[in-house]
């Protein structure tokens, strides 16, 4: 099983000179080519906006527009053009509360600085197997939170579901 | 003729699940061999690029240290200036994701700290910016002191006091 980059269009949004250069030199030998680089949220936004990228890896702390805000703006069913993106969030935080507020405003998965080339596409493979559904409630549209379906859980259900069948 | 009612919106509190579509995969996966065949040469490269990058980057460690030294100098000078703070702040931060992945895991760690300080910590002494600021010089500078790692995991705990006894500090790290 492998991942044809080339037929993938990828966002890098970091505004580490260093840290973007890393991330875009791994998606070029991994065999992208439309790699889609920006040193800021704002940017990274246009560029979401107008070239509709596949997939997204944002770095959290940016000037202007941060990570979490660019997500959540992704995930805005209202705006986006393409709310389901898969979002990569690339970051040298892994404090708890953080990833509790990524998962919040819709990320897919982290990958924690430094980052190697393994673990890089592992991650991004990952994204393109995923097969979580989306959860659209009043305040939140992203992949379920609930990473697994305990077998032996007996306890009350959260969440009234409403399954929907078309993809939409 | 047959009446199809139509589909109930969500309630509020309700929760709507929806399939995620499925065009990446159909279009870039490729099941052609197990994974590790088809993905090491792939990685193998890009790991070779990674390398030239940070050969390419070895000056951006002592550029970042320099950066960090300038923001705490305007800093000091003013500490109640949101902007300096913010200065400081970045300059941490972008050392804390620049120094480990250029094999620095120390100035990381106390960047790290710093940034976090700075971050959870609106009322966090000068003292405690300035021995972080202190430690991350000498750690740049000589890389076998064999007292950094005691120093910096000094300055962690002090950072994480500080943090603790704040209240109502806004979390930025």
């Amino acid at each position: 099983m492998r991942l044809e980059f080339d037929r993938l269009s990828i966002l890098v949004a970091e505004d580490n000179a260093h840290m973007r250069r890393a991330l875009v030199a791994m998606l070029e030998a991994f065999g992208a080519t439309a790699i889609l680089e920006a040193g800021d949220g704002e940017i990274a936004l246009e560029l979401f906006l107008e070239q509709k990228p596949d997939i997204a890896l944002l770095d959290w702390e940016m000037p202007g527009l941060d990570g979490l805000a660019l997500a959540r703006r992704m995930r805005d069913r209202t705006a986006s053009p393409n709310p389901f993106i898969p979002i990569l969030m690339v970051t040298a935080y892994a404090e708890k509360g953080r990833v509790v507020a990524a998962r919040d405003a819709g990320v897919s998965d982290f990958v924690a600085k430094p980052v190697t080339a393994k673990i890089l596409y592992d991650k991004i493979l990952g994204l393109v197997l995923e097969q979580r559904p989306f959860v659209a409630t009043k305040d939140y549209f992203g992949p379920d939170r609930r990473r697994s379906d305990p077998p032996l859980y007996r306890g009350p259900e959260r969440r009234k579901s409403r399954h929907r069948e078309d993809g939409r | 003729m047959r009446i199809i009612p139509a589909k109930k919106p969500a309630a509020p509190g309700e929760a709507e699940f929806i399939p995620q579509p499925d065009d990446l995969k159909r279009r870039a996966l490729v099941v052609d061999g197990d994974y590790d065949q088809a993905a090491e040469p792939a990685i193998r490269r890009a790991q070779k690029a990674l390398e030239r990058v940070r050969e390419r980057s070895r000056d951006a460690l002592a550029e970042g240290g320099a950066r960090l030294a300038g923001a705490f100098a305007d800093f000091e000078r003013s500490p109640r200036s949101a902007g300096r703070r913010e200065r400081l702040f970045r300059a941490a931060h972008d050392l804390r994701g620049l120094a480990p992945d250029l094999g620095e895991e120390l100035a990381g760690r106390i960047a790290g700290s710093l940034a976090r300080l700075l971050g959870y910590c609106p009322a966090a002494s000068l003292a405690l910016i300035r021995a972080h600021v202190d430690a991350l010089r000498a750690s740049l500078r000589d890389r076998d002191d064999p007292l950094a790692d005691e120093v910096a995991a000094e300055l962690e705990r002090r950072s994480n006091d500080a943090i603790a006894g704040a209240s109502g500090g806004e979390a930025r790290s």
